[in-house]
């Protein structure tokens, strides 16, 4: 039987190939651009010979293969390289940072999508049958469709340039209103897929044998619910919670975009934008790698959860 | 057990026996299901809508989207709604309800070819050959499959746009001037096709997983092995024993992969890295009437294509949740 740690070293060894394609194929567009870091900052004004030296020096001209090998060594060290836009400044202390403040920002919308959307299912699924379950699931699916893109300006007109409620966008930490229109763009459109998940599992654990074993000893129908099928329904959450854990670090693009949120979204867009190559790779690993990793420690906390799942089968 | 369900060769009648998976309805009771639920029908009813505007565009559009130096004057700019202009005009004085008839257009191109291409031949195919080969066929799609999935979405598109794009560009600006060609690549069918590539590369990996899962499952029913067995070929046992056990799959995963393509072209254009101008899409659209000041002044530019398009991906979140409860029946 295999164990919690052979499946971690045969996943990892799985993961190899997909992030050698990925970091390849990011490299390669990276250079394939037309353009440069060194072209981008010095804006056409420096001479072509300066450019040409900035370039050996950073080692820009030499091979495309070559360059990549000793970028991911330099990866393998922990170190990701340096900074073209932010002069002298390492790759490392920019992103990070704003990794931090989209994990803020994502930290009341990670809690609320959960404390809000676990109750809903409970109650859809308490209401199968009735009117509530239909009309509640079709509310929650249109405000899941509705486009950030779309809702994002039209908050803003209304809660801060009519009624003067909130401010427009900006970031001043998590104890300021500024967090407030962000909060509820990240949440209400995640509620629908907890809510129906929960839904879901619940309806499933009711038409288990114990909970019908409950109900014939002729327990209180709110105890059947609460002891018997929901805290057995909230085990699946459990691994949607661990998965989505891996993510909190994650900007949205549009939230931080439109927000004026510093975070490692709006950070992206500037760094494509900006040609930084070696910020790119570090942003795109970063990704791919938390995105591995949280496959797999899902797949792990499934087996914890329910032991009848092994983790032999890929 | 196996000489019994030999006698049952028939796939689709020998499945629906089987009772852990339901078997996927037939048309008739599909058709009935779909019109009980009377909020799936309208939101059908908003889709055929859509789509009809984006055939019928030249039709519809009272105006050219391109507009004219006629439009540029102070009276045509920024017009509120009115008789001659039912959705008013923008800040070039064109008038937005032809803008948003030939909108629709762009997003039908872009959601049609992608599905077609990427969902249809592309996550079929591939989803068909890895569950139903496996072996190193199916770990070279997987991990390929694994590798697009695993970078963000948008993070890809935005890379791509950025990246490949300003090549392309080149290369079209050269052709601008070349017989046949020339003329369809300065209206913008360029940034279309583009745009189409790289959503296209995306939208195969999920509906692949599905069709793959699915073929994995079916491969081992008894009526696949007894048709192996009597010497049936792979393409014979692929379309007639196995298709029809995935066939629900595909239209579900097409139905709700069409509103993430949709949203894609319209974040990539917000962005200005997809459809660009004149070509009118509802990224350029929304993006144009979406500063603060912009909307109090002038909310019909917000509004308008806003709605529009926010209509169109509840429409197909609806749909796809009712096709789901029909053909899904495991999940209801």
């Amino acid at each position: 039987m295999t164990g919690v740690f052979p499946f971690i070293v045969r996943r990892l060894l799985a993961a190899i190939p997909v992030i050698f394609l990925v970091t390849v194929a990011t490299f390669y567009l990276g250079r394939y651009a037309p353009g440069d870091p060194i072209t981008a900052r010095t804006q056409g004004k420096a001479s072509p010979e300066t450019v040409a030296r900035l370039k050996h020096q950073l080692h820009l001209d030499d091979n495309v293969a070559v360059q990549y090998v000793r970028y991911m060594g330099e990866v393998l060290r922990g170190n990701f390289g340096t900074s073209q836009r932010h002069v002298g400044q390492s790759v490392s202390s920019i992103i990070f940072p704003k990794m931090w403040i989209s994990l803020q920002e994502n930290l009341y919308p990670f809690i609320l999508t959960f404390s809000i959307g676990i109750p809903i299912g409970i109650y859809l699924a308490m209401r199968r049958g009735h009117w509530q379950d239909p009309t509640v699931t079709a509310l929650l699916l249109i405000l899941s469709a509705i486009p950030v893109v779309i809702i994002i300006p039209t908050l803003q007109v209304v809660f801060a340039a009519k009624l003067k409620l909130l401010p427009v966008a900006g970031w001043h930490g998590i104890f300021s209103k500024n967090v407030i229109l962000p909060t509820v763009v990240l949440t209400v459109p995640g509620l629908a897929a907890i809510a129906r998940l929960m839904r879901i599992s619940m309806l499933q654990v009711m038409n288990d044998d114990y909970v019908r074993t409950a109900r014939a000893k002729g327990l209180q129908e709110r105890i059947i619910i609460l002891r018997h099928t929901v805290r057995n329904a909230l085990l699946p959450m459990v691994t949607a919670i661990v998965g989505s854990l891996f993510f909190l670090f994650a900007g949205s693009f549009f939230v931080e975009y439109l927000f004026g949120i510093p975070g490692i979204g709006a950070e992206s867009i500037a760094t494509i934008n900006g040609r930084d190559y070696d910020e790119i790779m570090a942003i795109t690993i970063i990704s791919t790698v938390a995105f591995i990793v949280a496959n797999m420690a899902v797949d792990i906390a499934y087996t914890f959860i329910d032991p009848r799942i092994r983790l032999n089968e890929s | 057990m196996a000489i019994e369900s030999a006698t049952v060769l028939a796939p689709a009648q020998a499945d629906s026996t089987a009772l852990d998976r339901p078997a996927p309805p037939a048309w008739r009771t599909f058709l009935r299901s779909l019109l009980k639920r009377k909020l799936a029908c309208v939101a059908l009813c908003y889709i055929v809508l859509f789509y009809a505007t984006a055939i019928f565009a030249p039709a519809i559009a009272p105006y050219s989207y391109e507009g004219s130096s006629r439009d540029l004057r102070k009276e045509n700019v920024l017009q509120g709604p009115s008789v001659k202009h039912p959705f008013g005009t923008d800040r070039l004085g064109r008038d937005l309800f032809s803008r948003v008839v030939y909108a629709t257009r762009t997003t039908m191109l872009i959601t049609v070819a992608t599905t077609i291409t990427g969902g249809l031949f592309l996550g079929v195919g591939l989803g068909l050959l890895a569950g139903y080969r496996r072996g190193i066929v199916d770990s070279l799609i997987n991990r390929l499959g694994e590798a697009l999935g695993s970078i963000p979405d948008l993070l890809l598109l935005l890379l791509l746009a950025a990246t490949i794009r300003p090549r392309i560009d080149t290369w079209v600006r050269h052709a601008y001037g070349w017989p046949v060609i020339g003329g369809p690549l300065r209206t913008g069918i360029a940034d279309i096709t583009f745009v189409f590539f790289a959503l296209t590369l995306i939208d195969w990996v999920g509906q692949e997983r599905l069709i793959r899962s699915q073929v994995l499952a079916v491969r081992q029913e008894e009526y696949v092995l007894a048709a192996r067995a009597m010497g049936a070929s792979t393409r014979r046992i692929l379309w007639n024993h196995v298709f029809p056990n995935i066939r629900h799959l595909v239209v579900l995963g097409i139905t709700t992969s069409i509103g993430a393509i949709a949203l894609s072209e319209i974040s990539l254009t917000f962005f200005g890295l997809g459809v660009r101008a004149p070509t009118p899409s509802f990224g350029d659209m929304i993006y144009d009437g979406s500063g603060p000041r912009q909307v109090l002044a002038h909310p019909h530019l917000l509004l308008v294509p806003g709605t529009i398009a926010i209509l169109f991906f509840i429409a197909f979140a609806l749909f796809g949740d009712a096709l789901n409860d029909i053909l899904n029946p495991r999940t209801r």
